[in-house]
C-alpha cells in the first residue's frame, strides 16, 4: 500500500514552505506515497501547491474576527470547510495528516479531531510551528496533536512536556547558501561594492519600502553602495485594496526625486525569482520579521536589518526578531505609528534612522562578520530531514528525533502584552517591583503605545495615554496636551493623568501651566481630580506667576460639588500656594467638609504650607485645630494577617 | 416530612397543633437557624481546606487584600439549612412547595457551578459567562411564567396567576396575561442580578434579603387564609399559606449565617449564596403574586442595580463618563472613605424602613 500524506497550512507562503519540504523530503523515503494539499484556492498555497507538484482540495476558512457581527460569516465558512475536510479525509483515508498552521489548517485539524474522536479516522497529527511563539490555530491543534515540530528552541516552553521536538524550519533549498562573488557577477555589481537587499516578502511590506525609498538618496551617497530591493506584488488575482508594492515604491521615488528612478546602482523587481542570488551578493539584509525570511537569512549567514510588524497575533514577529537580536544576528527596528494621525494611520519607520543603522553596519565589515557566523549559528541544517524523521516516528517507522537544544533566550516582558497587562508592568517597574525596562523593551513599549493612542476605541486611547505617563514617554506630550482639551471625558482624565507621569519639562512650561489650567476648568469632574493631582506634584517646575494663576483656580476648585476634585484641590493648593492670600479662606471653607478625606487632605495642606513658609507654625495649629476631626470611615487590620505575613516573610528568609 | 409524619401520628390521636402553619413556621425558623449553627464551624473549616476561597481582587482604590481568602460558598451553608428545615416542615404535598424547591436547588446549583468554576481557574472573572447566567435566570422565570398562566397546571384560581396587583390602591391589578411570561423571566432575572449585585459587604445582602423574605411570608400567610384575604382584600390563593413555612425556614437559616457573616466575615455567600437567595425570592413573590410590593421592600436590591446600571450602561457606554463616584452603591459610600460596618448598618437600617413601607401598604390602600 503506498502511503497517503495530507498537507495542510497556509495563508501566506511563510506557512506553506515547511509543508512542501516535509513533502519534498517524505517523497524521498517513500517514492510511491501519494500527497495531497487542503487549502484555499487564492490564498498563498493555491499558487505554491500545484506548482510543486501536488494537488490541490480545496476547503474554505476564515481568520476569526473580532467578537461581533463578523463571527457569523466565520461560522459559515468555518463550518463549510469543516464539512469539506471530512469529506476529503474520509475520502482519501490519510496515514498522517502534517499541519503548519494558518487558519487554513482550521478544517482539517477540526475534521480530523471529529474523526478520531468517532474512532473513524486513525491518522496521526503532526504540526510544525514556524515562529517562536506558536499562532493561534496551532496552540488549538497542539492539543490535538501527536507531536508538534518547532523552529525554535525557545517555542518548546509553551508545550507540553514531552509534545514538542525542535527540528527548526525547512528552508527553501532554493536558498541556501550561494556564492557571492558569482552572484555579483550575474547581476552585473562590482565585486567591493556593499550591497544592501531589502524586501517585505513575496507580497512587499509598505514600511520596509516606504522607508527604503525614503532613504535611497542618502544611501546611495556613498558611491560603494548597491540596493537591491524587491517591493512584492499581490498574490494571484489582485483584488481591490491589495497593496501593489511595487506602484506604491514608484510613486513615492516619482514624488522624492524622479532621478532615483533610473539610478544605476538602485534595482527594483516587483517579484524576485532568483532569491538564493540575490542574497547572496548582499552584504545587508533588511527584511521582515516572518520566520520564513529569517530562517532564509540565518541559512545565507548574513547579517540583517529586521522590522517586524508589529500588533500581530501573540507580537509574533517581534518576538522572533528579538530571539535573533539577543543571539547578535541583527538589529531590529520597531514600526512607529503616528499616534496624532488617529485610527487608520500607516505604520512606518523613519528614513533617517533606517540610513543611519545600515550605514553602521555597512561600514563595519568585521561586525558584519560576526553577525553572520551568528545568524548562522542558529539554524538546523538538516530540518526537512528532522521534519521527515517526525513523519516516519508518527507512522511507526522509527525512533523520534531529538534535537537536544534547550530554550536559550527569556522572553521579553513586554511581548504579546495587552493594554491592562503594559500598565500593570510599568508600575511594577515604577515600584520598583520589577526590573527596570530593556531598551529593546521599552522600544516595543512605545511603538505599542502609538497603537494604543491612535485607536480608534477611547478605552484604548484613554489606557495609552495613561500608558504614555508611566512609560515617560516625551515625545507624545504635545498630543496628550490636545487630547487634554479636546476629546471625550475619560480620555480627557487619562491624558491629564499622562502629562503628570510625563512631567512639566516634556512641554513648554506655559503650554503645561495652560493645559493645566485648562483642565482645572474642565466640566468633567475626573478631568478636573487629575489636573488638580498633576498640578499638586508639578508644583516646584511652574514658573511663579503659573503657580499664582493655577492657584486662584484651585481656591475655586476647593467648593467643588465632587468631593474627589475638593480633595485634590486642597491637595494641591498645599503645594502650589505661595501666599496665605487665595489659599487659606479657601482651605478654611473645607474645615467642616462632610467627607472626612477633604478634611484628611487638609492637614496635609497646612503641613505643607508651614514647612515652605507660607504660614507660621503658630497659625498653622490655629487651623489644624479648628478642622472636624470626626470620621466615619477608619482601616480595618486584621492582626492575624500580620503574624501570617510575618512567618511567610521568615520563612522565606529561610528558603533564600 | 415530619409534618407528614405527624399528621398521621394525629389521625392516631396525636397532637394537633403541628397543622398550623403557625406553629410549623415557628418551628422552622428555629430549626433553620439551629440546623445553620450546627454545621457553620465545621462546613466553613472544610470550604477552607478544599482552598474554596475568595481572591484578591482590585476594584481601583478600594482594596480586598485584608478579605482575601476567606472562604466563599457559603451559600451552601444556607441553602442547606434552609432546605434542611423546609423538608422537615412543609407539606411536601404542596405544589407550590415543590416550585420553590425547585428554584433553591436550580439556582443553588447554577451559582455552585460559577464558583467552582473560579476556583478552578483561580480567577474571580471566569466562571460562568454573562450571557449563560442571564439566560439560565431567563429559561428558569419562563417556566414559572408558564406555570402562572397555564390554566391546566396553574394553581392559581381565575385569571390571579396572571395578574399584578398593584400596592396602595385597593383591588387594582393589571392583567398581563401572556404577557405574565415576560414579566417572570424578567423579575426573576432582575432579581438574582440585584441580590449578586448587592453582595459585596459582610452582611449587606443577608439582612435586606431575610426581611423580603419576611414580607413574603406575612403576604402569603394572607393570601393562603380565607377570612384574611377577604378581610384585606386579597386574591385568595389556595394554599399558597405553606409558602410561609418555607420562608420562616429560610429565614431562620439566614439568620444562622448572619451569625458567621456579620462584619468581619468568616466566610461569604459567594455566588452560590446570592444566586440562591435571589432566585427563591424573586420565585416565591411571583407565587404569592405580590411583585411590587416585594419589589418596595426590597428596595436596596433596586437601587443597588440600578446604579451599576447607570454607571455601566448610560455612563460609561454611551457617555464615556462616570455618572455616579463609583457603582454598584455600597462603593460609592466606601470610595468616600465611609467604613464597611456604617455602610451595612446603614443600608439595613433603610432596609427595615422599606420593609415597614411593604407591610404597611396592607392596610393602608
Amino acid at each position: 500500500m503506498p502511503r497517503r500524506f495530507l498537507l495542510t497550512g497556509g495563508g501566506t507562503g511563510g506557512h506553506v514552505t515547511p509543508a512542501l519540504a516535509a513533502a519534498g523530503a517524505l517523497a524521498e523515503r517513500y517514492p510511491d506515497a501519494e500527497f495531497r494539499y487542503v487549502g484555499l484556492g487564492d490564498k498563498a498555497e493555491g499558487v505554491m501547491a500545484p506548482r510543486a507538484g501536488l494537488p490541490l482540495s480545496r476547503v474554505s476558512s476564515r481568520g476569526l474576527p473580532p467578537l461581533g457581527p463578523g463571527l457569523i460569516p466565520f461560522g459559515w465558512h468555518l463550518g463549510c470547510g469543516v464539512l469539506a475536510a471530512l469529506g476529503i479525509l474520509l475520502r482519501h483515508k490519510p496515514d498522517l495528516i502534517i499541519a503548519t498552521g494558518g487558519y487554513v489548517a482550521a478544517p482539517v485539524v477540526l475534521a480530523n479531531a471529529l474523526l478520531r474522536r468517532l474512532r473513524l479516522s486513525r491518522a496521526p497529527l503532526l504540526v510544525h510551528e514556524q515562529n517562536s511563539h506558536l499562532g493561534r490555530l496551532n496552540r488549538l491543534a497542539a492539543g490535538v496533536a501527536d507531536l508538534v515540530a518547532v523552529s525554535f528552541p525557545e517555542t518548546l516552553r509553551e508545550l507540553p512536556t514531552g509534545k514538542g521536538v525542535y527540528v527548526g524550519y525547512p528552508v527553501r533549498s532554493s536558498c541556501q547558501t550561494g556564492d557571492r562573488d558569482e552572484a555579483r557577477r550575474n547581476l552585473g555589481i562590482p565585486a567591493d561594492a556593499r550591497v544592501i537587499f531589502a524586501f517585505g516578502g513575496s507580497q512587499g511590506a509598505r514600511t520596509i519600502n516606504r522607508a527604503v525609498a525614503d532613504a535611497v538618496t542618502d544611501l546611495l551617497a556613498q558611491p560603494e553602495t548597491w540596493i537591491l530591493h524587491g517591493c512584492g506584488q499581490p498574490f494571484g488575482k489582485s483584488r481591490n485594496g491589495a497593496y501593489h508594492g511595487f506602484a506604491d515604491v514608484e510613486a513615492r521615488l516619482r514624488e522624492l526625486d524622479p532621478a532615483l528612478l533610473e539610478h544605476p546602482r538602485y534595482r527594483r523587481e516587483a517579484f524576485i525569482d532568483d532569491m538564493a542570488t540575490w542574497y547572496a551578493a548582499s552584504d545587508l539584509v533588511i527584511c521582515r520579521a516572518g520566520a520564513g525570511s529569517l530562517m532564509e537569512v540565518c541559512a545565507q549567514a548574513r547579517p540583517s536589518l529586521v522590522i517586524p510588524k508589529a500588533n500581530l497575533p501573540g507580537d509574533h514577529q517581534v518576538r522572533n526578531a528579538r530571539l535573533l537580536e539577543r543571539a547578535g544576528a541583527c538589529r531590529v527596528l520597531y514600526e512607529r505609528l503616528d499616534p496624532a494621525s488617529g485610527p487608520g494611520a500607516v505604520p512606518f519607520v523613519p528614513g533617517e534612522r533606517l540610513v543611519g543603522l545600515a550605514q553602521d553596519l555597512l561600514g563595519d565589515a568585521e561586525r558584519r562578520d560576526v553577525m553572520g557566523r551568528a545568524a548562522a549559528g542558529l539554524i538546523t541544517t538538516d530540518a526537512r530531514g528532522l521534519l521527515a524523521d517526525c513523519a516516519t516516528h508518527l507512522l511507526g517507522e522509527g525512533d523520534r528525533p531529538t534535537a537536544a537544544v534547550a530554550p536559550r533566550y527569556p522572553d521579553d516582558r513586554v511581548l504579546g502584552l495587552g493594554a491592562g497587562a503594559m500598565e500593570r508592568l510599568l508600575q511594577d517597574v515604577a515600584h520598583e517591583a520589577a526590573p527596570p525596562l530593556e531598551s529593546a523593551e521599552r522600544e516595543l513599549m512605545l511603538s505599542k503605545i502609538d497603537g494604543l493612542l491612535g485607536s480608534s476605541g477611547w478605552v484604548d486611547r484613554a489606557r495609552g495615554c495613561r500608558i504614555a505617563g508611566l512609560a515617560g514617554y516625551r515625545e507624545v506630550a504635545g498630543l496628550l496636551r490636545d487630547r487634554a482639551a479636546d476629546d471625550l471625558p475619560m480620555v480627557r482624565r487619562d491624558a491629564l493623568k499622562g502629562l503628570r507621569g510625563l512631567g512639566p519639562r516634556a512641554l513648554a512650561p506655559d503650554a503645561f501651566a495652560d493645559a493645566l489650567a485648562r483642565g482645572l476648568s474642565d466640566n468633567y469632574y475626573e478631568a478636573r481630580m487629575e489636573a488638580a493631582l498633576t498640578t499638586a506634584v508639578c508644583n516646584g517646575l511652574l514658573a511663579p506667576d503659573a503657580r499664582s494663576r493655577l492657584a486662584g483656580i484651585l481656591a475655586r476648585l476647593c467648593r467643588d460639588h465632587s468631593f474627589e476634585v475638593r480633595m485634590a484641590a486642597v491637595r494641591a493648593l498645599g503645594r502650589i500656594a505661595d501666599t496665605p492670600e487665595p489659599a487659606v479662606p479657601a482651605l478654611r471653607k473645607v474645615h467642616f467638609d462632610p467627607v472626612w478625606k477633604v478634611r484628611g487632605a487638609l492637614y496635609e495642606a497646612y503641613a505643607e504650607l508651614t514647612e515652605r513658609g507660607v504660614l507660621s507654625a503658630a497659625e498653622a495649629n490655629e487651623e489644624i485645630d479648628a478642622v472636624l476631626i470626626t470620621a466615619n470611615g477608619y482601616l480595618t487590620e486584621y492582626q492575624i494577617r500580620h503574624h501570617r505575613n510575618e512567618a511567610v516573610r521568615r520563612v522565606r528568609r529561610r528558603e533564600a | 416530612m415530619l409534618y407528614l409524619l405527624l399528621r398521621a401520628l394525629e389521625d392516631m390521636g396525636g397532637p394537633a397543633v403541628f397543622r398550623y402553619v403557625t406553629t410549623r413556621s415557628a418551628l422552622a425558623f428555629i430549626f433553620g437557624f439551629i440546623c445553620v449553627i450546627a454545621v457553620g464551624r465545621p462546613l466553613i473549616n472544610w470550604l477552607y481546606r478544599r482552598g474554596i476561597r475568595s481572591f484578591e481582587r482590585s476594584y481601583g482604590d478600594i482594596n480586598t487584600t485584608a478579605k482575601t481568602g476567606t472562604p466563599i460558598m457559603g451559600g451552601l451553608l444556607m441553602a442547606l439549612g434552609g432546605l434542611g428545615s423546609a423538608l422537615l416542615w412543609c407539606d411536601l404535598t404542596n405544589p407550590f412547595v415543590w416550585v420553590l424547591f425547585a428554584a433553591a436547588i436550580y439556582f443553588a446549583g447554577f451559582g455552585l457551578l460559577d464558583d467552582w468554576l473560579k476556583i478552578r481557574h483561580r480567577d474571580p472573572d471566569r466562571g460562568l459567562s454573562r450571557t449563560a447566567k442571564l439566560v439560565s435566570q431567563m429559561i428558569f422565570g419562563l417556566g414559572i411564567g408558564l406555570y402562572l398562566a397555564w390554566p391546566e397546571i396553574s394553581p392559581f384560581p381565575g385569571s390571579v396567576g396572571t395578574e399584578i396587583q398593584i400596592p396602595f390602591f385597593k383591588g387594582a391589578v393589571i392583567d398581563l396575561r401572556y404577557g405574565i411570561l415576560a414579566w417572570s423571566a424578567f423579575y426573576i432575572a432582575y432579581h438574582v442580578n440585584a441580590v449578586n449585585i448587592t453582595d459585596g459587604m459582610d452582611g449587606l445582602a443577608t439582612v435586606p434579603a431575610i426581611l423580603v423574605f419576611s414580607v413574603v411570608a406575612v403576604f402569603a400567610y394572607i393570601a393562603g387564609n380565607v377570612q384574611l384575604s377577604g378581610h384585606y382584600l386579597y386574591a385568595f390563593i389556595p394554599r399558597a399559606s405553606e409558602i410561609t413555612v418555607f420562608c420562616a425556614a429560610v429565614i431562620g437559616a439566614g439568620l444562622g449565617f448572619l451569625w458567621y457573616v456579620c462584619h468581619p466575615a468568616s466566610v461569604f455567600l459567594g455566588d452560590t449564596g446570592s444566586l440562591f437567595i435571589g432566585g427563591v425570592l424573586g420565585t416565591a413573590a411571583l407565587m404569592i403574586r405580590q411583585e411590587l410590593v416585594c419589589l418596595l421592600a426590597g428596595m436596596i436590591f433596586l437601587v443597588e442595580l440600578l446604579s451599576t446600571f447607570v454607571q455601566e450602561q448610560v455612563g460609561f457606554r454611551l457617555l464615556k463618563r462616570r455618572l455616579l463616584p463609583r457603582a454598584p452603591l455600597h462603593h460609592a459610600f466606601q470610595h468616600r472613605g465611609m467604613a464597611e460596618s456604617k455602610i451595612v448598618v446603614r443600608f439595613w437600617i433603610i432596609s427595615l424602613i422599606c420593609t415597614a413601607t411593604a407591610v404597611m401598604t396592607i392596610k393602608f390602600r
